[in-house]
């Protein structure tokens, strides 16, 4: 094994920097820490709990409605506001959609935002905080100053101009959050790299003379990523939650696209002729799927965090 | 402990959220002054305005942007009458009214040429009659300033004024060098006269003595600029002497009557010289930021003249318990879902010229059930250019029925057999180029696809609604509607940006269709229901650039001709403009579903030309 494999062995995570002084540090020792992980994260009750409410709803909304057959793209005036009953166990809207499939429907929408938003903040973030503490000097304190800027304006007043200037569609929408989103990633993957560049390995691998790229990508950004799933769970959430009040304030995607936020107005808009069926499932299907998402976010934290290990 | 923070963090970020946008829905500007006959004998009435629109300006000589209700129908006429009124206090018919109007029928003579009116005694607030000289006064202004008065009709009656004058204090002579229809010009010229205090309002600044500035072009400008300058300091109407001076029945209460908020404290004229003194003691309009606040005001009493939104109408009944008459209130105007004959989609300008397309879009619009549904039976329908309600005569027997009924077969038809191969609920596609019999029509290439857009306004579910029974209804038949949602100004903006223009001048933002609202038009305070703003070449409301000669050449016919050839073409006119389809045709909703406390007395009807007369109601105690 080559000193630069070896490197990448430790920058892995699959030895502490002692363990390369040891002849017998790569020999078999048990679990490794993916199946470390993996049982910790099986005893934990609450994250298993959040997994399991963001495994169902991502069946209901994706393999729901292959079962529950609703015509979703054809409006029936004949049957508007519906009480729950037979044929609709969760009634009709206001244009005659069966609620309980436009709650599977909305929720395609929500999750593939929550989702491709979260994934395209965490990667703007992991990049931008990486590369400005691995560059430090001015390079560091101008791109901070970029974020501390962005951070002072308010999320939600953010995403409305920017909702605001774009004609919103589920693809822009996407775009927009995950803009909004990278900043405290950023932040996070920043504190995470100005202590790793400073171990062994990574001044082991400048030595050797990898190229920075290299080194960020090879040796900094994988030990980042446990910080960065973490991150990632609770984009999501915000993301679905962002969403639903973008929707809710009328600059979400319009029809036929449909979420749970944008079911959620147009359910209060009834809210006082009673139409409790029209209101409560999707802000309960928001709630839940937020919940898990940082239930899942907490035991991710929980269990890559050796200082937190229950074991 | 932690896990338990985060949990109850997660749920609190979701209920703020709901939190913060129902606050955002809900805030509603101060409107907890109501008090009930709290004040003397006659009592306080509260009324709603329109959710987000506050009164914006008071001197009676507005521009475009400060034409709505807030202005010209709730505020302005209660202090300053126009000559000749129009609506009535117990019936809703856009006709004019000549008990409250402040001059006798006009005399024509001259062939018609010269108009004569003949005032009855009125006082200004000062306790000085109004004169005619307060005509002259007001016309000066306008003349001098068309561009910034909201009823110039480019190459209407007022550039065809040949003289007017005051030959007496209560006789008004306007001269003319082209002759009208009598109703036409009555309707939608005379209309329009409003006498302001001359006696007060003729000076170029605060500081400056009452004059005859008006009397010259560069006077008159000043003395406009000046008033102008007064109207937009909202923060002063009410310490500003020169409003206070009115021939209305109300006034505005001295330094409290007004809040930039849009809260409006009306209080009778003592001097007030004309029919229905009021029997009130104060009269308060509130501002709403939402329908939903005004609901609620409603609900806890704070209102007794407002009213209930649509979506609503499920909880009628509770209101109705609490003591409110549930009343629709229809305007006097027309809904129409706008079409862009010069939009930035070039190739959708060949389409829409083809007039079976036309049909085929308007035959999928099902007018019927739109108001039975989704307005809650609380709408009425539109079939041309003369509002289907109130009845007049105006109106065409022939425009009185859907000339093109909802029916997806024949819209399917009408497609088929012009050459385009149907995809139910996909985007049909021309098969048979050309200009023939049976092809797609002119400018038309083989595989064109039948996809338009709609832009719409965000916050009103009925459109919503609408838009959405819509798009599927087109889906059917193949005709793929894409859909944008944007707030009210942002549909307006984009929807007149080609006004005027060729088409490869638009912006890419511009839609197909446009919907702003419904009604989309009004005929207040130019009475007379023709359309020429919306229907003529370079209309001020035809931001499609629609343009026909025969459609042109009989809107002149219209107004020039007598009076029996003149209700002839107009009715041949109405006829021709509902089958050409110059929009699509949508429901009118009703104005607003309004809620009357039972305390509130002497509210018969309400007028559709949106006036309001809280001199003739009494509140019981």
């Amino acid at each position: 094994m080559s000193f630069r494999e070896l490197l990448d062995v430790e920058a892995a995570g699959q030895a502490t920097p002692g363990q390369l002084a040891s002849p017998t540090a790569f020999e078999p020792r048990g679990p490794t820490s993916w199946g470390i992980t993996t049982r910790e994260f099986l005893h934990h009750h609450l994250g298993m709990i959040g997994a399991t409410v963001i495994l169902v709803m991502i069946l209901f909304s994706f393999v729901g409605p292959l079962l529950y057959h609703t015509n979703q793209s054809a409006t029936n005036l004949l049957q508007i506001n519906l009480p729950p009953g037979r044929g609709h166990p969760l009634g009709t809207d206001q244009v005659g959609y069966d609620v309980l499939g436009r709650l599977m429907v909305a929720g395609q929408s929500s999750l593939e935002v929550g989702l491709a938003a979260a994934a395209i903040a965490v990667c703007i973030g992991t990049v931008w905080g990486a590369v400005s503490a691995f560059a430090g000097g001015w390079v560091d304190s101008i791109m901070m100053r970029v974020v501390d800027a962005l951070i002072a304006i308010p999320t939600v007043l953010l995403v409305l101009l920017l909702a605001a200037i774009v004609t919103p569609s589920v693809l822009t929408i996407i775009c927009v959050l995950g803009f909004v989103s990278w900043l405290i990633t950023a932040r996070l993957v920043r504190g995470e790299v100005l202590v790793l560049r400073t171990l062994d390995y990574v001044s082991a691998a400048k030595l050797a003379g990898d190229r920075p790229v290299r080194i960020v990508l090879r040796h900094i950004v994988r030990n980042v990523i446990g910080t960065v799933a973490v991150q990632a769970t609770f984009e999501v959430a915000n993301a679905i939650l962002l969403l639903a009040a973008l929707s809710f304030l009328g600059l979400g995607p319009p029809p036929p696209a449909v979420n749970w936020g944008g079911m959620l107005t147009t359910g209060l808009n009834y809210i006082f002729d009673g139409y409790w069926w029209q209101i409560y499932p999707a802000g309960v299907c928001i709630v839940l799927t937020v919940v898990a998402f940082n239930l899942l976010g907490d035991a991710t934290r929980d269990v890559l965090d050796v200082r937190l290990r229950s074991s | 402990m932690r896990r338990l923070r985060k949990v109850l963090a997660s749920v609190t970020a979701v209920c703020t959220v709901g939190a913060l946008s129902t606050a955002i829905g809900v805030t509603a500007a101060d409107a907890s002054s109501s008090h009930h006959g709290s004040k003397s004998d006659g009592g306080v009435v509260t009324f709603a305005e329109q959710p987000g629109f506050p009164p914006t300006y008071i001197f009676p000589l507005y521009d475009g942007a400060n034409s709505g209700n807030n202005d010209i129908t709730y505020l302005q006429p209660l202090m300053w009458l126009p000559l000749y009124w129009f609506g009535h206090p117990t019936n809703s018919a856009a006709t004019i009214n000549y008990k409250l109007s402040m001059a006798d029928p006009p005399v024509f003579s001259d062939g018609g040429k010269t108009i004569t009116m003949k005032l009855k005694h009125y006082d200004w607030s000062t306790g000085t009659p109004v004169t005619a000289r307060d005509l002259v006064f007001w016309l000066n202004l306008v003349l001098n300033e068309k561009t910034n008065f909201a009823g110039t009709v480019p190459g209407g009656w007022m550039t065809h004024v040949a003289s007017y004058s005051a030959p007496s204090a209560d006789t008004f002579v306007l001269k003319l060098n082209k002759v009208y229809n009598q109703t036409y010009l009555l309707y939608n010229g005379l209309s329009l006269l409003t006498p302001i205090p001359q006696q007060a309002w003729d000076k170029t600044s605060a500081s400056a003595a009452i004059g005859t500035y008006d009397k010259t072009s560069a006077g008159a400008k000043a003395v406009y600029t000046y008033l102008n300058a007064r109207s937009e300091s909202l923060s002063t109407w009410d310490t500003t002497a020169l409003w206070q001076v009115v021939d209305g029945p109300w006034h505005l209460q001295p330094k409290t009557g007004f809040q930039v908020t849009g809260q409006v404290i009306l209080i009778p004229n003592k001097k007030y010289s004309g029919p229905n003194k009021p029997k009130i003691s104060e009269f308060e309009e509130l501002p709403f930021t939402s329908a939903t606040a005004e609901y609620d005001a409603l609900r806890s009493g704070t209102v007794d003249y407002g009213y209930v939104p649509t979506t609503d109408l499920g909880a009628l009944g509770s209101l109705k318990a609490s003591g409110f008459t549930i009343e629709p209130w229809y305007e006097w105007g027309d809904t129409i879902l706008s079409i862009l004959f010069s939009s930035s989609n070039t190739k959708y300008d060949s389409l829409i010229d083809q007039l079976y397309i036309r049909q085929a879009m308007d035959s999928l619009i099902d007018q019927p059930e739109y108001i039975k549904t989704i307005l809650g039976g609380y709408g009425t329908p539109t079939y041309g250019p003369v509002p289907v309600t109130p009845k007049t005569n105006f109106l065409a027997s022939a425009e009185k029925k859907n000339p093109y009924p909802y029916s997806k077969s024949k819209a399917k038809k009408l497609l088929t057999s012009h050459g385009w191969t149907i995809h139910s609920g996909g985007t049909d596609v021309c098969s048979k180029p050309g200009a023939g019999a049976g092809e797609c029509g002119k400018g038309i290439a083989a595989g064109t696809k039948l996809a338009v857009s709609l832009m719409y306004p965000s916050g009103f579910p009925d459109l919503d609604n609408e838009v959405q029974v819509l798009r599927s209804a087109y889906s059917a038949v193949g005709i793929h509607l894409t859909l944008s949602e944007a707030p009210e100004n942002t549909v307006l903006t984009d929807a007149f940006a080609c006004f005027d223009k060729p088409a490869k001048t638009c912006p890419a933002s511009t839609p197909d269709l446009a919907l702003w609202s419904s009604p989309s038009f009004t005929y207040v305070p130019i009475y007379y229901p023709d359309g020429t703003s919306m229907f003529g070449c370079g209309g001020t409301v035809n931001p499609g650039n629609y343009c026909s000669k025969a459609v042109n050449a009989e809107l002149t016919a219209i107004e020039t001709e007598g009076n029996s050839a003149s209700m002839k073409t107009l009715y041949k006119y109405q006829e021709y403009v509902a089958r050409q389809l110059p929009d699509l045709w949508l429901p009118n909703a009703a104005y607003q579903i309004s809620a009357i406390s039972s305390k509130l007395k002497g509210v018969p009807a309400q007028d559709s030309t949106a006036h309001i007369y809280p001199s003739t109601w009494t509140l019981k105690s």
